[in-house]
């Protein structure tokens, strides 16, 4: 089991890696400075120099779209791993033996998922001042219900399998039960999760600085592109065609792989928020 | 659903889960009541910059005196709580109109969306998710799956976008922006269904597969039922209990993908409404609009499992036996 | 002449040389009953659902010839399943809580089977519903009930309804009465004995209990992981078991039999 397991996600782990380090590797490929402005190449077809053109402040849109991959990237692999560990840490306390502590976790639980993801993230990071770290800590106080509704049932299912029972009768010390024998189970569950999740991380990065409350200029960041290319959509529409296809190929690779994953694990369809 | 499903012991059963949605609703309502300590800056100076009044030290001493800043939290929580309870959310901070007119006048555009995103979901999650669960493994299967993941993977801005430049402005079939009746809702609609229908309709696949595996499929082709009957009466109908709980718990997707959605296309709704709140810093329209949609959400998902506790009784039994 | 006969039937799963069941043949009279006694896990269940063409996938049926009621089956084919189905042959299932629709009421089960099959108008097939739940012993209130708010015995019952509702050629019977009462055990296989004798089915009767056999059938085949070790009449095998797995089986149940 082990063993199998090991194989079978290390392709898809290892790909899904290797494009998390090429996307962020994305500026040392860059043809020009993403900085840069030049007024006097404002909104330029594509071109040997620009090859995706260049914006309205005349910075290299293909350069930019390298950078931002970078930016996106980085903030929606951060918000995926910290709402992640907060969340299972969550329901861990809501599979424990206190009853207290079940009934606390499940309580906060329920109550931060009821406000819908999105909104929960925009107030938040909008309410704290549009910034890379505020949009973090936005998606992760979103996002870690997600986790903790995901983990606790699968904690509790591990609890119950019976040679858990035989070492919680044998006294092995929580700390240890929870290391040795309950995470080993929920562990293919979470790294599925954390595909899929961090597909729809990307899109809520993206989304947020769309929205304007993600990076702020002149940070690149596939969003904040989009909308600024948004404008100038009728007459110049290859502004949004490098971010737009950036996103899209970014949040079908991890989903591709998420769901590969998944199908190798016979686990269901996950629900997104 | 963290909603433990117990058997309903009588009057005990029904004053828990009324204790417990106490407990949630009041939770809700502390979160959206501290947005205002999580703004940075004084709230009152927030007000003054919204009506856009310099702050001077007694302009701000009087904002405070009159909204009640100098209590301390608790205190200001329940007092806020009590008249959210009588539908009063308090005054916007930019205009000073009521909070919960100026949701309600915006309601209606968000709702409609809403309720026509649901309809395409329903209808294009069912057929995709049965004809993929039916046909598992063929060609059209793979295609759907495919579809699904692209789906999923194109964000709604960016479809949004791309829609518009080709309907809109290329071919000119629907309005750019705004709303100019019904057909207006068009894009927007499918731009905010096409993914949560692929979720929905690869749930339902999935469902649509373990169903064909169960004996009462089995026992019902061995009756000699037509493969039609089969389907509709004992696959279709099975599968899609999973997915009902889904369409209640997709009202949250559906607020919170309101948000871009009506922003990409300029739709006067609450989702706009909340962006141009939080943009501005007019804190009680956002606390109202956060309480509104929570509130919703989780009296919606209620009513929902309500209505499938009275319609499927044996959802009960079954959850009963997993206890 | 025969209702049912089988050459050599087979399972076989598609890029696997051993086969789960092989060389099974056999044949049942009209009216008549045959056994198929053998341990749990040696494809029994599989044999039966082979027989109704509805093996679960990626499992196939292989199969030397088989007739029903004197007509060659094109078992390979699909869609000619459809016509033996429920009139030709029809099935109990072991767990009659698995069996029924969990979210259809027992009424509109038989009478879907009714109106389905025979054609019968909605109406009549509701009336005809009553009838058959009373003569199994159920009461009309019983068309209301979801299945799991019925007992594991009267879920039995509800089958044998809708085998009578269908009156097919072939009737097969797998494990009726694994996990029921001892008394209510007694009462289902009177049940399946008076549907045979009343309308003249063949019984294809499934279990791993030799007494329900010995209670119900005119011949038996012995199964031994996949094979058929054994067959000829009951008085026969019992009597004079030729194959050492078949004295093994009696012998253990006169083992059990002096001790309780």
């Amino acid at each position: 089991m082990k063993g199998g397991w090991a194989s079978i996600s290390a392709r898809h782990l290892l790909f899904a890696l290797a494009f998390l380090i090429l996307v962020l590797a994305g500026p040392l490929l860059a043809p020009n400075d993403p900085f840069e402005m030049n007024l006097d190449n404002r909104i330029q077809s594509p071109s040997l120099r620009f090859p995706m053109g260049t914006d309205s402040l005349g910075r290299c849109v293909l350069s930019r779209t390298l950078y931002g991959g970078a930016v996106s990237m980085g903030l929606a692999l951060a918000a995926t791993l910290s709402s992640a560990a907060l969340g299972m840490g969550l329901g861990l306390c809501s599979s424990a033996a206190g009853a207290i502590t079940r009934a606390v976790a499940m309580w906060v639980i329920e109550v931060m998922l009821a406000f819908p993801f999105l909104i929960l993230a925009v107030v938040i990071a909008g309410l704290l001042g549009p910034s890379g770290v505020n949009t973090w800590l936005g998606l992760t106080a979103a996002g870690f219900a997600w986790w903790a509704r995901f983990s606790s049932s699968l904690f509790i299912k591990a609890g119950e399998s019976d040679f858990v029972k035989a070492a919680r009768a044998m006294g092995i010390p929580a700390l240890r039960l929870t290391g040795r024998y309950l995470l080993p189970q929920v562990m293919p569950h979470a790294a599925v999760a954390l595909l899929l999740q961090m597909a729809a991380m990307v899109t809520a990065v993206s989304g947020l600085s769309y929205l304007g409350f993600g990076a702020q200029p002149p940070t690149p960041e596939w969003g904040t592109m989009l909308k600024d290319g948004q404008i100038y959509m009728i007459d110049y529409p290859w502004l949004m065609i490098g971010p737009g296809l950036a996103i899209t190929v970014c949040v079908a690779a991890f989903t591709a792989v998420g769901e590969a994953l998944r199908r190798r694990f016979a686990l269901k369809p996950l629900n997104r928020w | 659903m963290t909603i433990t499903l117990s058997l309903p012991a009588g009057l005990g059963f029904v004053v828990r889960r009324l204790f417990r949605l106490a407990a949630v609703l009041s939770g809700i309502a502390l979160i959206a009541f501290s947005l205002l300590d999580l703004a940075p800056g004084d709230p009152a100076e927030l007000v003054l910059l919204a009506r856009t009044e310099s702050p001077t030290p007694e302009k701000i001493q009087a904002v405070r005196k009159d909204l009640g800043l100098d209590a301390p939290f608790f205190s200001r929580f329940t007092t806020w709580a009590v008249s959210a309870l009588k539908g009063d959310l308090g005054r916007s901070f930019r205009t000073g109109d009521a909070v919960a007119r100026e949701i309600s006048a915006r309601l209606p555009v968000t709702l409609t969306l809403a309720a026509l995103t649901m309809s395409f979901v329903m209808v294009i999650a069912t057929v995709t998710g049965l004809v993929s669960g039916l046909m598992h493994g063929g060609a059209l299967d793979r295609g759907i799956r495919a579809w699904a993941v692209l789906s999923i993977s194109v964000p709604d801005f960016v479809l949004g976008i791309i829609l518009i430049f080709l309907f809109s402005l290329k071919i000119e079939l629907f309005p750019v922006v705004g709303l100019s009746g019904l057909h207006s809702y068009a894009l927007p609609v499918f731009t905010l269904g096409l993914s949560i229908a692929a979720v929905h309709g690869q749930v339902f696949r999935a469902g649509v597969m373990e169903v064909l595996n169960t004996d009462y499929v089995r026992f019902a082709y061995a009756k000699g039922l037509g493969p039609w009957a089969v389907i509709r009466r004992h696959v279709a109908k099975n599968a899609l209990l999973p997915v009902v709980i889904l369409w209640g718990m997709s009202l949250g997707h559906l607020l919170g993908g309101a948000v871009i959605v009506e922003n990409v296309f300029s739709l006067p709704g609450v989702g706009t409404l909340l962006v141009e709140s939080v943009l501005q810093r007019d804190i009680p329209m956002v606390q109202g609009i956060v309480l509104f949609t929570a509130l919703s959400f989780v009296i919606v998902n209620r009513l929902v499992d309500a209505i499938m506790r009275f319609f499927v009784p044996s959802l009960i039994s079954r959850s009963g036996e997993e206890r | 002449m025969n209702s049912i006969a089988v050459e050599s039937l087979a399972i076989e799963t598609p890029g696997s040389d051993t086969r789960i069941v092989e060389g099974l043949s056999f044949a049942i009279p009209q009216g008549g009953s045959l056994g198929l006694v053998g341990e749990s896990g040696t494809g029994k269940t599989l044999t039966a659902l082979s027989l109704c063409g509805l093996l679960p996938e990626p499992l196939r049926l292989v199969c030397g010839g088989m007739s029903v009621n004197g007509k060659e089956l094109e078992w390979d084919n699909r869609l000619s399943w459809r016509d033996v189905r429920g009139r030709g042959i029809f099935m109990i299932f072991q767990s009659a809580s698995l069996a029924l629709d969990p979210t259809m009421r027992i009424g509109a089960q038989i009478a879907e089977t009714l109106h389905e099959t025979k054609g019968l108008k909605r109406k009549t097939a509701r009336t005809r519903t009553t009838r058959l739940l009373e003569k199994v012993g159920l009461g009309p209130e019983t068309e209301r009930c979801l299945p799991f708010q019925l007992s594991g015995g009267m879920r039995q019952r509800v089958q044998i309804a809708i085998a009578m509702a269908l009156e097919p050629s072939v009737l097969i019977a797998d494990e009726p009465t694994t996990g029921l009462d001892p008394l209510i055990q007694i009462q289902i296989l009177g049940l399946l004995d008076n549907l045979r004798r009343s309308f003249g089915i063949s019984l294809l009767i499934i279990s791993h209990d030799l007494r329900v056999i010995a209670r119900m059938a005119d011949s038996v085949c012995v199964m031994h992981k996949g094979r058929m070790v054994e067959s000829g009449t009951v008085e026969e095998v019992f009597r004079t078991p030729r194959s050492p797995y078949t004295k093994l089986l009696i012998e253990s149940v006169l083992k059990q039999e002096g001790i309780g």
